[in-house]
């Protein structure tokens, strides 16, 4: 549980590709023109109504009949894009520590146990401090080690555990999990309908008033999340590194679980503090999608969030990655077979070149008649899998498209990196063909009606566009936008963005070691 | 403008609310009221048999304009003769690959592709499955490969070949995952290397294979009398059961001779295997043993709801279990922790698993022991059993979630002889288990003290702490 997305949540508009359905049968046949021949156009509609709460936050109901279930989402605007080195890991520890209770939940006596809260927040930001910056003697950390662990004892005293788990499981929870990218962090569950009040109690006072209850025991879970998903996994670690040369000073180049050190040296009051900058209802947003009584539903979001106070607005983010001019190289050492990943920065959704990067990563990679697939796979047998995605590592600010292959045995690398090269040329100098692209388009819109098959898929769909883009209506704007693109815009794109000096490239090498130890 | 009419409107529906509420604001769930019960009645499925003996399951649902189609076939790689394993997997591969008859592979893939439907098949351990999402308005388009990918797939060789090779290419990364590689290394510890129910492809076994073999293992085993389709969606079921006659009408049944498939050992050999990964720096442990048979029909197993439950509070009901609790939440020694347990065709298993640093893989170990054999000593608490039962009740009506996932359960179900009444039936029977029922079939199953162990990681740095788990076998990685 508690993932963390690897590539960070693939963009809005690259999760967006995988689900709308709607007035885009309007774009392509406006009713005053006869009705097109062939087959009826594929419609992507989601039917939502929009609540603005007085403290800033904003609530997207969508009622659709079926089996009595709702999935319930609560997103905030904060990511591993806002934090700085140092804190890095800050914003995925603080979704761990959203599941520990509030002064209600998770608490047999807050009276009592929060004077030895407080106490253990003083030893263990103390301990955590001087073993990150080397102070203090052996002696003195032991001592105060000892009573961190004798504060904690005592504090378990009071400790209902996971007692957010616990209810949510009782009511018969699907799906319960939250997830921090670099871009957002966002908490989702799929309940019986029956259970609509306890989500709006849970969740508001997830916001209103968490404690951050066994912080300590919680980071070392969060050191173990990492050696699994990053330090034990070739493509962990070649993609964080990947990240962190691609960017050299936007925020996007730091992991969004933290680098080691700055995970073990996360304090309680930093987290205290990142709560109280982030964490307010104007940044957020809460989605419901299912079948539920929306005149109740909307009683109960005044009544549980809408009196939750209003704190102020986050900081923004000025930095702005320098233009690329130079190719960037990396080798990562991992005892694993070849990975590659190649990345161009493009800007970010609305610009028009976003939308025509999600065609063309369409084009070159989805599906086994894709432009990639063919020449690599089936035709010149150089790689195992190749595969691309847009806004990597997200989509609030100006990113990367990237494509990663895995060569096959014996394969060098230069001779994959060939091959992309003179697809990517093809899509600059030849014209796509208007069957391809109509191929791509209908993927594109295919794939986000298949989103809607789900309610779970949908709330995160439309909570995560209305927190990127401001309004979730931008995924049938989107979509129009797909209809729209021609032939040349594709070139055009190809041109600009996918060149040599704007690209970074790393690959998977064997340490000097492993090549040893496998001859002995 | 807009924006303030509509804040001012939720701001008198505020108002209002607030004061419906009589008292303050709940704070704890113990202050809502009771949910009240669930109403919902389950979409009735509509069953029916082509005369050639297929079997349909149909469920329109015009919600989406999409269609959902699973073909369920009797065939598996526990049929794979010995080496040849990886047979069934490649021809599972290969059935899509390969083209039809009628659509050579090419432009098959490009009609598909063009229209958006999303065609794919495998050939698992028991069954094959042939699947296909798309848009109802390219029914006409599609439904004809979908059937002859069933019925007359091509296997063309430059396909195959490509499968073939990609097969290989898997297999030389199958040591890079740390879960991956201790569950299938796991399943044979537990049910011996050449069982059929635990081997897995090697590069001899898939470098021998050939598009003969691969046609020859589609013609015994996919025939209408053993296959059963299960479809939802946007359709007209009338229409649609005419025009499968009429594409499947002309499929022959044929009686199958299945060879026999080597039972399981009564008991796996107790001990500790440690698969030797020097590099690692996270350690992962499972431990196990085999449980029992699910039984069809009349014979069905009904110890699984009891053993549902028990396993829910032992480690199945994620942070309530009992290891999650202890080795998670309590101790941080773990970001994943758990079990699973199963019955199966032939044997089931019962598998706990975590991953470590490797200074606490002992104490994991010794955890889940305690935990387990605590499982086996005492029935549980009340409270344990209550929360487990509410849990497995209250999700149950996630089953009737979408239309395409009902009639690919109620496929599997049939396919493995569930109860015709399983469903029907489910609440009820979860209901009715007590905590004695946990303990028994905890007892019955369940032998901490004969438990299979399973760590990887770097076995010079691990073996000295995890003696006590008893005798310890340092394997290497396996070869590809």
């Amino acid at each position: 549980m508690r993932k963390e997305s690897r590539r960070g949540a693939r963009s809005w508009a690259l999760a967006l590709g995988l689900c709308l359905a709607g007035p885009l049968a309007l774009l392509a046949a406006p009713p005053e023109a006869p009705p097109p021949k062939g087959p009826a156009p594929i419609t992507v509609r989601i039917h939502g109504e929009t609540l603005k709460l007085p403290n800033g936050m904003t609530f997207v109901l969508v009622q659709r009949p079926g089996a009595p279930t709702f999935a319930g989402y609560i997103g905030f605007r904060v990511g591993g894009v806002d934090t700085v080195p140092g804190d890095t890991g800050l914003a995925h520890m603080f979704e761990h520590m959203a599941f520990k209770g509030t002064q209600h939940i998770g608490t047999t006596d807050w009276a009592k146990e929060k004077p030895l809260y407080e106490a253990l927040e003083k030893a263990g930001d103390e301990l955590t401090l001087m073993r990150a910056e080397g102070k203090g003697t052996p002696e003195q950390r032991a001592a105060l080690a000892e009573k961190v662990k004798e504060l904690s004892r005592e504090e378990h005293r009071y400790i209902k555990k996971d007692e957010f788990d616990y209810w949510y499981t009782l009511a018969g929870e699907r799906a319960e999990n939250a997830s921090t990218s670099e871009d957002l962090t966002q908490y989702y569950v799929m309940l019986p309908s029956n259970a609509l009040e306890l989500w709006m109690l849970m969740e508001s006072q997830r916001i209103r008033e968490p404690v951050l209850r066994e912080f300590y025991s919680e980071r070392s879970v969060i050191e173990q999340e990492r050696l699994m998903r990053t330090d034990n996994d070739p493509m962990g670690k070649l993609y964080e590194q990947f990240e962190a040369t691609a960017f050299m000073a936007h925020p996007y180049r730091l992991p969004t679980i933290g680098w080691a050190s700055d995970v073990r040296a996360l304090t309680m009051a930093k987290a205290q503090a990142f709560f109280h900058e982030y964490y307010s209802p104007s940044n957020a947003v809460g989605v419901l999608v299912g079948n539920f009584d929306v005149a109740q539903a909307k009683r109960w979001i005044a009544e549980f969030f809408g009196t939750i106070p209003r704190r102020g607005d986050p900081p923004p983010i000025v930095t702005k990655e320098p233009k690329q001019e130079e190719e960037r190289r990396i080798q990562v050492a991992f005892d694993a077979h070849p990975q590659m990943l190649m990345g161009w920065h493009k800007p970010t959704w609305p610009s028009p070149g976003d939308t025509r990067m999600d065609i063309i990563s369409n084009l070159l990679t989805d599906g086994v008649t894709s432009r990639l697939y063919r020449r690599l796979v089936e035709e010149d047998h150089l790689v195992l899998e190749v595969q691309s995605w847009n806004d990597d590592p997200g989509a609030r600010y100006d990113n990367l498209f990237v494509i990663q292959a895995s060569p096959n045995e014996g394969v060098p690398y230069e001779k994959v990196e060939k091959a992309i090269t003179e697809e990517i040329d093809r899509l600059k100098t030849e014209p796509v063909s208007a069957a391809e692209l109509e191929k791509a388009k209908t993927r594109i819109l295919a794939s986000y009606l298949r989103r809607l098959d789900s309610t779970l898929s949908t709330a995160q769909l439309v909570g995560a566009t209305q927190l990127i883009t401001g309004d979730w209506h931008n995924i049938e704007i989107y979509l129009q936008q797909v209809q729209a693109v021609t032939p040349q815009e594709i070139q055009k794109t190809a041109a600009a963005y996918l060149t040599t000096g704007n690209r970074t490239v790393a690959t998977l090498v064997k340490p000097p070691q492993a090549g040893k130890e496998a001859q002995r | 403008m807009k924006r303030l009419t509509c804040a001012l409107a939720l701001l008198t529906a505020a108002g209002l609310a607030i004061s419906a509420r009589q008292g303050p604001l709940p704070v704890r769930p113990e202050q809502l009221p009771k949910a009240a019960p669930l109403a919902f009645t389950p979409p009735s499925l509509l069953r029916e048999s082509l005369p050639n003996g297929m079997r349909l399951i149909l469920l329109p649902d015009h919600s989406l304009p999409l269609v959902k189609l699973y073909a369920i076939v009797k065939a598996g790689s526990i049929y794979d003769p010995a080496g040849k394993t990886g047979l069934a997997e490649l021809t599972g591969a290969a059935l899509k690959a390969g083209g039809t008859v009628k659509y050579p592979a090419g432009a098959m893939e490009q009609t598909l592709e063009s229209i958006a439907a999303e065609l794919s098949t495998s050939i698992g351990e028991e069954y094959g499955e042939v699947r296909l999402n798309l848009l109802s308005r390219d029914l006409g388009t599609a439904l004809p490969i979908f059937a002859g990918v069933l019925m007359e797939p091509a296997f063309a060789q430059d396909k195959l070949e490509i499968e073939k090779s990609q097969m290989e290419e898997e297999i030389r990364r199958q040591n890079e995952d740390p879960w991956e590689v201790s569950f299938r290394e796991m399943k044979k510890a537990l049910y011996g290397d050449d069982s059929p129910w635990a081997r897995t492809p090697t590069l001899k076994s898939v470098d021998g294979l050939t598009r003969e073999e691969c046609e020859a293992f589609h013609r015994r085993y996919f025939h209408p009398n053993d296959t059963i389709l299960a479809v939802a969606g946007d359709f007209d079921p009338k229409a649609m059961t005419g025009e499968l006659q009429r594409l499947f009408g002309g499929w022959r049944p044929e009686k199958v001779e299945y060879p026999p498939v080597a039972p399981a050992p009564e008991r796996p050999t107790p001990g500790l295997i440690l698969m030797d990964q020097p590099h690692l720096t996270q350690a992962t442990v499972l431990a196990g043993e085999l449980t029992g048979r699910r039984g069809r029909g009349a014979r069905f197993n009904g110890d699984i709801y009891a053993l549902d439950v028990m396993n829910f509070i032992l480690g199945g009901g994620g942070f309530t279990s009992t290891l999650t609790r202890e080795i998670r939440s309590s101790r941080g020694l773990a970001y994943t922790a758990g079990s699973m347990v199963s019955f199966g065709t032939d044997r089931g298993d019962f598998v706990a698993y975590c991953q470590t640093g490797l200074p606490t893989t002992a104490e994991v170990c010794g955890l889940i022991r305690r935990a387990v054999a605590e499982a086996t000593a005492a029935p549980p608490s009340a409270e344990e059993l209550e929360t487990a039962k509410s849990s497995l009740l209250n999700k149950f009506v996630f089953n009737y979630q979408n239309s395409g996932q009902i009639v690919h359960q109620a496929a599997l179900q049939e396919f493995f002889g569930y109860p015709e009444d399983y469903m029907a039936t489910y609440s009820q029977r979860i209901q009715a288990v007590t905590a004695q029922d946990c303990l028994a079939v905890a007892r019955k199953y369940l032998h901490p003290g004969d438990f299979t162990y399973f760590v990887l990681g770097p076995a010079k740095e691990l073996a000295p702490s995890l003696r006590p788990f008893g005798a310890i076998t340092v394997q290497p990685l396996p070869e590809p």
